[in-house]
């Protein structure tokens, strides 16, 4: 068993790096189900690396892997700012070089998706008695649907109110910790909708983790690491509209490919990581 | 009997009891000696609420009339004293051809309103039927045998050299519809024979009375026909009228238009907000605060005959996802068509009633900021009638920017406070307002301003409030609050300023509201069924007739 399947197999426990431990607490003592803080994200945005080469993220394979080391399809892991080792951000690397192509402009249009109510991700943390401090909270990160109320900045306003699909349950981590207004917990699959150029494409995103630190009641920020299958981001490379771009995204995507994904030894899947802020939100009861 | 009901039956019998020792004591109703009557003209929205009954909806409106002026902040008081230029007269002709141009160029519309087939020969009875019909509506009487001769005979005439029906029907439309009789009140009555000081309204006059006082459009076929029986020459008369149009939907318009007017809600349809310092302030924000407030109206006065009161203090509401958004609620999910819904504000919120709603809390502060200035002078002026001078023209009312030394509202305008010159004024309003500043200039929930805690303590006339939230439960209880309620509501029905003579009358009215548990609908029966209703003032040209007379003895 890959270790990526084996963090799989075990849904609920804390991701296997990162900044803050999550203990398990019983779930039925977590407190009331009716007490839950909702939030809507905001802006979505690819991961950077920063000068120094650090990068947010989990290691989502539960392996430091060093440059050749096959168990990371022969790519070196990064370290986050606070030293954490074992970071798996492997889009991270390439997305300065997609930037400056046509697909460049995926992100705007994550952003527009967002704004227009075509990407909703909303994070709800049931259960919660205490936005800074909580041993045990239920994490669901929910799709809304309908059309979301803009401010005159045109960011989402705050405090709105979502309706959820009805059709796709919300990928969920019970009985996880908030230290410090800080929640993480994984794994979890979703689904990233994403209109490229026309084209209505869902990644689905396998063995994710979520990172999330609540600022204040009305405002947070985060980011979400998980791994993309090969064969989703080849889906944009097959447009004939991306020209020239489709041969230059095809080969950066499966030459930086640093997790196997399907445990079978081969190389088929992509680390990437999303930051995030949101805001304050409600959903329909 | 309900205490309610005795006081309900009382204020509309305007007599001392009901022989029910339970009964609470109710005067007898004084008289009042109103002021000499006056031309009232309609309002813009009077004019298209009078238009769509005559004409039927659907039609393109005028896009601009006289513009409607206020007295004593009520459109409806200055529609008694507004003149017309002549832009304006001209704007109503234009007003009239444009509708009349639109009925008979629309055949079903012109079938519905004319009566007759307008393809052809002119037909004279069609004219003469059609004049008659159409002229009682618009003009709220049947027309006089003078009026209608000329109607008919514009209609044949132009119809005649036009060699077509419609043409002349168009042009005896716009005739009438650009007519005084349809674009004013004229509420003249009759010398009360009792009182040289009095003139008595007629039927038309107080069918017309009551119909814009209560849907804030021209009389119905029903009620036209009791002004014809002389049904309304008595109390219990006006009585069953004013019952059957309060329980009609259309109720519902005209106690929107009231409140519009009482509240100055009619101040959001031009409102804008710094959208670079409020993101919650789009476009859509300022109709939907005021059908907010517009609905607990409603809900309290027509829906349950509630307690006017609770308006202040109820933390029911209605809100849309924007206005939830803004609030900081979830949005209801029972919504009908416009989005609305039924909330109720949580206990620990801060935020209830009128003085907690956006409409209020918007109108009354600036563009980027809020206003104590403004908020305490929404409070004494529209909720307790009470007189606020305007600041002299030479003073500089601009307040500090905030700093580390002042970084609230109260800190800022401390100098006001200070200043006597400036004292004697804002000493009345700013604390009051100062107790509203847990609301920003959209009415957003706040506890801090510029990182500083916000106090929003206050005391209005010797009563202490710790915050908007107490502070709606003081204003409900200071003794003006009803009294002003009343004196506004008269103002509004009859179209001028109370006079002295009628203040005895607005007082009664205002203690039958408190004795009744704050029944708008309870005083507005008994409102109309008043003289100060029913009667205007003499003319200068009765006193004339009466010396005449007196002389000719």
């Amino acid at each position: 068993m890959s270790p990526l399947l084996f963090l799989l197999a075990c849904a609920g426990e804390g991701p296997a790096d990162t900044d803050s431990g999550a203990g398990s607490p019983d779930y039925g003592e977590c407190g009331n189900p009716d007490d839950s803080w909702v939030g809507v994200m905001t802006s979505v945005t690819f991961a950077r690396r920063a000068d120094d080469g650090t990068t947010v993220g989990f290691d989502l394979d539960d392996h430091v892997s060093e440059n050749g080391d096959s168990a990371g399809c022969g790519h070196a892991d990064l370290s986050s700012a606070d030293g954490v080792e074992g970071i798996d951000s492997a889009f991270s690397g390439l997305w300065p070089a997609l930037a400056a192509t046509e697909a460049g402009a995926v992100e705007g249009l994550m952003q527009d998706s967002i704004t227009n109510g075509e990407l909703l991700l909303i994070l709800e943390l049931e259960r919660l008695d205490d936005v800074a401090d909580d041993e045990c909270v239920d994490l669901n990160l929910w799709r809304g649907t309908g059309t979301p109320l803009v401010g005159t900045d045109g960011v989402l306003l705050d405090s709105q109110t979502f309706a959820t699909t009805s059709t796709t349950a919300p990928s969920s981590v019970p009985g996880i910790a908030v230290a410090d207004g800080i929640v993480e917990g994984g794994p979890f699959d979703f689904d990233l909708p994403l209109q490229v150029l026309d084209v209505e494409l869902d990644f689905h995103i396998t063995g994710a983790y979520l990172h999330a630190e609540l600022v204040s009641e009305d405002e947070f920020h985060g980011y979400l690491a998980g791994v993309v299958p090969l064969e989703d981001i080849l889906l944009i490379a097959a447009e004939e509209d991306l020209g020239s771009t489709a041969d230059l995204l095809e080969n950066l995507v499966t030459l930086a490919a640093d997790i196997d994904l399907s445990g079978g030894g081969a190389c088929d899947g992509l680390s990437i990581v999303l930051e995030f802020t949101g805001t304050r939100a409600f959903l329909y009861e | 009997m309900s205490p309610p009901l005795v006081v309900l039956l009382a204020l509309a019998a305007g007599c001392a009891g009901t022989g029910d020792d339970s009964a609470a004591p109710v005067a007898s109703r004084p008289s009042a000696t109103p002021p000499s009557p006056a031309l009232r003209r309609l309002t813009e929205t009077q004019y298209h609420n009078a238009v769509v009954d005559l004409l039927g909806d659907g039609l393109v409106l005028p896009p601009s009339l006289e513009p409607d002026t206020t007295v004593d902040g009520l459109l409806s008081v200055g529609a008694s004293v507004a003149s017309v230029s002549s832009l304006g007269v001209q704007r109503y002709e234009d007003a009239a051809f444009l509708l009349a141009e639109q009925v008979v160029g629309d055949p079903a519309r012109a079938a519905a309103v004319v009566g007759c087939d307008l393809d052809g020969a002119v037909d004279v009875d069609c004219a003469e039927a059609f004049v008659d019909a159409f002229g009682r509506r618009a003009f709220r009487r049947p027309l006089s045998d003078e009026e209608r001769d000329r109607l008919v005979d514009l209609i044949v005439d132009v119809g005649d050299d036009a060699g077509d029906f419609g043409t002349g029907i168009e042009l005896g439309l716009a005739a009438m519809l650009q007519s005084p009789w349809f674009l004013y009140r004229l509420e003249h009555g009759q010398p009360d024979a009792d009182d040289p000081a009095l003139r008595r309204l007629g039927g038309y006059e107080l069918a017309t009375r009551l119909s814009f006082l209560l849907w804030n459009t021209i009389p119905d076929e029903e009620l036209l026909q009791a002004a014809e029986a002389g049904e309304l020459d008595t109390d219990a008369g006006i009585r069953v009228q004013a019952e059957r149009l309060l329980a009609d939907e259309r109720a519902r318009t005209g106690l929107r238009n009231l409140f519009d007017e009482l509240l100055a809600l009619y101040e959001l349809d031009d409102l804008s907000k710094d959208p670079t310092v409020y993101d919650h302030a789009s476009s859509e924000l300022y109709p939907a605060a005021k059908e907010e407030t517009l609905r607990n109206v409603e809900a309290i006065v027509l829906d349950e005959d509630g307690d006017i009161r609770e308006l202040l203090v109820t933390q029911r509401t209605f809100v849309d996802p924007r206005l939830a958004a803004l609030y900081g609620i979830a949005a209801p999910t029972d919504v009908d068509e416009a989005g609305f819904g039924e909330v109720i504000l949580p206990d620990d919120g801060g935020r209830r009633g009128l003085l907690g709603q956006a409409s209020v809390l918007m109108i009354n502060a600036h563009p980027a900021r809020s206003s104590a200035t403004r908020r305490g002078k929404f409070i004494r002026q529209r909720l307790l009638c009470q007189e606020m001078p305007a600041p002299p023209g030479d003073v500089d009312t601009s307040i500090p920017e905030a700093d580390e030394d002042a970084p609230t509202l109260r800190d800022r305008i401390a100098s006001h406070l200070e200043d006597p010159t400036c004292a004697t004024c804002h000493e009345l309003m700013d604390p009051i307002g100062l107790g509203m500043e847990n609301f920003d200039g959209i009415g957003r929930w706040r506890l801090t301003e510029n990182g500083a805690t916000i106090d929003p303590t206050g005391e209005l006339d010797g009563q202490a409030f710790s915050d908007a939230w107490q502070l709606g439960d003081t204003v409900a209880a200071h003794p003006a609050f009803l009294s002003c309620m009343t004196t506004q509501v008269y103002q509004y029905a009859t179209g001028h300023v109370i006079d002295d003579g009628e203040e005895p009358l607005v007082d009664w009215l205002a203690e039958g509201l408190d004795l009744s548990g704050g029944s708008m609908q309870t005083m507005i029966l008994a409102l109309v069924t008043s003289d100060g209703f029913r009667t205007t003032g003499a003319l200068d040209s009765d006193a004339a007739a009466s010396s005449d007379t007196g002389a000719s003895r």
